[in-house]
């Protein structure tokens, strides 16, 4: 039987089932929508019976519960709902990752607060493989195993292998070896949150007990790693690079008994290494391997999907109140509620409630609070780092970038990094408003290689585009020569790389999206010039380049240009 | 609430340990601001403390546990007055929670059904005497952490809105955990808390193996686990409420007071907080190791902590403040 990664989907899926609500906490699913996820979501469905589906954007009461307005009206008495997550019954979200990150980390923590055997198991679904946008760490973290889905197209003509399950048996604990296998391998794999370790071993163990087993085998911890370790993994494991403290050496009565132990220990622990890392490269999917580089850096970046838009917007200056149902998020405002019940109640002072005391309130009287927001700013850099830029200038770009850091982290802005070099551009810093994220980011960025400029804008309009989802006002700084000679695809063709840059402008253009062009090149280039006019953006040219000349540009426009134009 | 992981079983992160026990110590240190990744048991440590924590005498059924009759609220309307011995709330606060939850607001319900204009107690009433405890506390809304700021250093609550104009005390010691990966804090909110603590992940074999056994002997067996360390634990509470009492009788010599204002100075933190916050910390570091004077030795201790995010901060520097503080440290002591 070869283990396709749909079929891990199935045995990650029978441990949860097998091991009930338990410290695995549950599933991610990366999947796009389509055929396959219909069928994986009706299989799932089978197995787990009262599988509840809830939206990523259902309002907190759905979550948590909260007080039931319009039944309390009718019947004048408080009524509160329960929120899904008290029902027990296992949940399934759907687009996880448009959940905000203040989201996933109060889910997350509303779910450790309750005892282990009442929680209910999560299954999230990632359906934006593409998009860049990946589910909160809170709750990535929190959810034990994570699997990715492949298309396929035959999939409901092909056995949905789940193991027998088994009775419950008593566990014996796991040998030291696996305890030490356990805590470094995701070490080696560039993993170093402590949780991992545990959800290696909670798995392992699931495992075990799902086979009927009594102790953890190499073919639970195989396992474990592909569930678990795999989809995180930032790298292959490396060869013991973690070394461990000298031990003190005279304290083992002989040297020969030592060494010899040694030898046999280290012979147990090779074993299960050379499983583990052919577990993980067999559970790496060829793209996956693509995206390393990136989701490296996603894997720290905060939510940035649509859910930003709360966080993002702080509470403003009130206004007035207007008349709708009051959720979570919002306050009744119980004056202006009176108020306007107040005119009717002779008429509704009928029937049966003649000789009630209290005002009759009904749902469309009610007011709630509401507050001005402002919408956050994002500023975006692309920074060209071809060796078309001469170094020295590359060094400018990035003190003008961090000149205007330490603007952005005063206003609380949040900041992007994009570099282009080579044949394409990387994400360096998806947004955030960590500084010391940014910093790391900027100082790693080198130098060389061809000016991709079209590959670099269109990264920079994506970026600029969820943010304008999520509600921020984005701003592309460019720094470049405009020296493109590597198109879209990749391939060293000036002419083509033009054209390709100017259709990416266009689009910039079309999508309203404030720019500013910079010019570091020593001779103000023509080419550029015109990029900038087919963008409408600002273009300043700077010959001799300094950057807090750069920085006062920027400054400058950002005054002016608060928000793109509508 | 599932049982929490003891206090005592936690595997490293002294600094951290640390810096909850003196805060237990003396309260008016003025919290603790935990920074760190996730997965380095910052939650579990505070919440191991409140198992730690001596028990308080208040009234029974008071909604903010005043200690006598006369510290009641008015609008608690209680009828008896029975003294209690209750265990030292620890509030968690939820990322969702609102305004009204935290600071109290008007009975809604109560407001609604019957007509009536009542006060319901909010978050902050809970945690009066206690701790108040902020996870994730950079993804919280800016205007709540203000209010808890301004609360936290007044030790009282006022609500004006709705028709309801109330004060009541709230005076509790501020825990904060967060990830600046996430986002940072506002500079300006730093040194409100009394103490900062970085952690990180243990890095390690033993420390990490550590921490995967007893953390899943606790999974397997929680209730084993916790008679095991029960008697660890239990002497920690001891030597808390012995340093409690000791506290009042430190003496703070003049070299010492000296040391921490030189230190101040050549450090350059903003105002006097950073010496009162030192010279607290220094203190109730002493009493939690039975010494009768402060030394240089309790200074060095806490310094970092105390410090480390008090400086001036070029946010370009990449030097840590804790790094800075050391080498201030070795600059004046020598």
């Amino acid at each position: 039987m070869t283990t396709t990664y749909n079929n891990l989907i199935a045995i990650g899926a029978s441990i949860l089932h097998n091991s009930g609500p338990s410290y695995l906490g549950g599933m991610v699913i990366h999947a796009r929508f389509g055929g396959t996820l219909a069928f994986i979501r009706s299989q799932l469905e089978e197995l787990f019976p009262l599988l509840l589906p809830v939206s990523a954007h259902a309002p907190d009461e759905q979550w948590y519960g909260g007080l039931d307005l319009g039944t309390m009206l009718q019947h004048g008495r408080p009524t509160y709902t329960h929120g899904v997550l008290k029902t027990q019954r296992p949940i399934l979200i759907m687009g996880a990752e448009r959940l905000s990150i203040n989201q996933a980390a109060r889910l997350v923590a509303t779910l450790k607060k309750q005892p282990q055997k009442h929680r209910p198991l999560i299954i999230a679904i990632n359906e934006s493989c593409d998009d860049h946008q990946y589910i909160p760490a809170p709750l990535a973290d929190y959810l034990a195993i994570h699997v990715v889905m492949q298309e396929d197209p035959l999939i409901a003509h092909r056995r949905w292998s789940t193991p027998n399950t088994s009775s419950s048996c008593q566990m014996s604990l796991p040998a030291d070896d696996w305890y030490k296998t356990l805590a470094t391998l995701p070490t080696r794999c560039g993993v170093y949150h402590m949780q991992i370790p545990l959800h290696l071993l909670h798995v392992a163990r699931a495992s075990a007990h799902l086979h009927g087993r009594t102790n953890i085998t190499e073919e639970d911890i195989q396992l474990a790693t592909s569930l678990v370790l795999a989809p995180r993994a930032l790298h292959l494991p490396d060869d013991e690079e973690v070394q461990e403290p000298s031990e003190p050496e005279n304290q083992t009565p002989s040297q020969t008994e030592q060494s010899e132990q040694q030898e046999h220990q280290t012979s147990r622990q090779n074993i299960p290494d050379d499983i583990l890392r052919e577990a993980i490269a067999v559970a790496l999917p060829d793209h996956i391997i693509d995206q390393l580089p990136r989701s490296q850096i996603l894997k720290n970046s905060s939510g940035h999907g649509t859910g930003a838009l709360r966080r993002g917007n702080r509470h403003g200056a009130p206004k007035p109140s207007h008349a709708g149902r009051p959720r979570s998020s919002q306050r009744l405002d119980v004056p202006a509620t009176l108020r306007r019940a107040a005119p009717w109640q002779t008429i509704r002072k009928t029937g049966n409630h003649k000789n009630s005391a209290r005002p009759i309130i009904r749902m469309d009287d009610l007011c709630i609070k509401q507050f001005q927001e402002k919408s956050d700013r994002l500023i975006i850099f692309g920074i060209d780092a071809s060796g078309s830029t001469a170094m020295a200038r590359l060094a400018e770009a990035k003190g003008a970038v961090e000149q205007l850091l330490a603007q952005a982290y005063a206003r609380r802005d949040h900041v992007a990094l994009i570099g282009f070099r080579g044949f394409s551009s990387t994400i360096f810093l998806p947004p955030t408003r960590s500084l010391v994220q940014t910093k790391n980011r900027l100082s790693g960025l080198v130098g060389g290689g061809g000016t991709p400029l079209a590959h670099g804008l269109e990264n920079c309009w994506k970026q600029a585009i969820l943010a304008q989802r999520s509600g921020m006002s984005p701003i592309i700084v460019l720094i470049t020569d405009g020296r493109a000679n590597i198109t879209k695809a990749g391939q060293a063709d000036r002419e083509q790389a033009l054209k390709d840059a100017e259709d990416m402008a266009q689009l910039i253009r079309v999508d309203n999206i404030s720019t500013l062009v910079i010019d570091n090149s020593r001779t103000a280039s023509r080419g550029l010039q015109s990029l900038a006019q087919i963008m409408g953006a600002h273009y300043i040219a700077l010959p001799q380049a300094r950057s807090h000349q750069m920085a006062h540009a920027v400054r400058q426009m950002m005054d002016t240009n608060h928000a793109p134009i509508q | 609430m599932p049982e929490t992981f003891p206090f005592s079983a936690i595997v490293g992160q002294d600094d951290m340990k640390m810096a909850l026990l003196l805060n237990a110590i003396d309260r008016r240190i003025g919290g603790v601001l935990i920074f760190g990744t996730r997965g380095t048991g910052k939650s579990t440590a505070v919440r191991a403390l409140a198992n730690l924590l001596p028990p308080l005498e208040a009234i029974e059924g008071c909604p903010i546990h005043a200690a006598t009759e006369a510290d009641v609220p008015g609008w608690a309307s209680l009828t008896s007055y029975k003294t209690i011995n209750i265990p030292t709330p620890v509030v968690d606060l939820p990322l969702g929670a609102s305004e009204d939850r935290v600071t109290g607001a008007l009975d809604i319900e109560k407001a609604l059904s019957k007509g009536e204009k009542a006060f319901q107690p909010g978050l902050l009433a809970e945690a009066n005497r206690g701790f108040l405890y902020i996870d994730e506390i950079n993804l919280l809304e800016d205007h709540i952490i203000d209010l808890l700021l301004d609360v936290a250093q007044s030790g009282d609550n006022l609500i004006e809105r709705d028709g309801l104009s109330i004060r009541h005390a709230a005076s509790f010691v501020l825990i904060g955990s967060g990830n600046p990966e996430e986002g940072e804090l506002r500079p300006q909110l730093l040194d409100r808390f009394g103490l900062a603590v970085d952690v990180g992940n243990p890095n390690n074999i033993q420390e990490r193996v550590e921490v995967l056994k007893r953390r899943d002997a606790f999974d397997q067996n929680p209730q084993a686990f916790l008679d095991n360390y029960h008697n660890h634990d239990m002497a920690i509470r001891e030597r808390i409420i012995k340093a409690q009492a000791l506290l009042k009788d430190i003496k703070v010599p003049d070299e010492a007071l000296t040391d921490i204002a030189n230190l101040c100075m050549t450090i350059g933190s903003d105002g006097l907080r950073g010496e009162l916050t030192l010279l607290r910390s220094a203190r109730a570091q002493a009493a939690w190791c039975g010494d009768e004077h402060v030394t240089r030795e309790h200074i060095t201790t806490v310094a970092g902590m105390a410090l480390q995010h008090r400086l001036r901060r070029d946010p370009l520097d990449e030097a840590s403040g804790l790094a800075r503080v050391q080498r201030s440290m070795k600059q004046v002591f020598g």
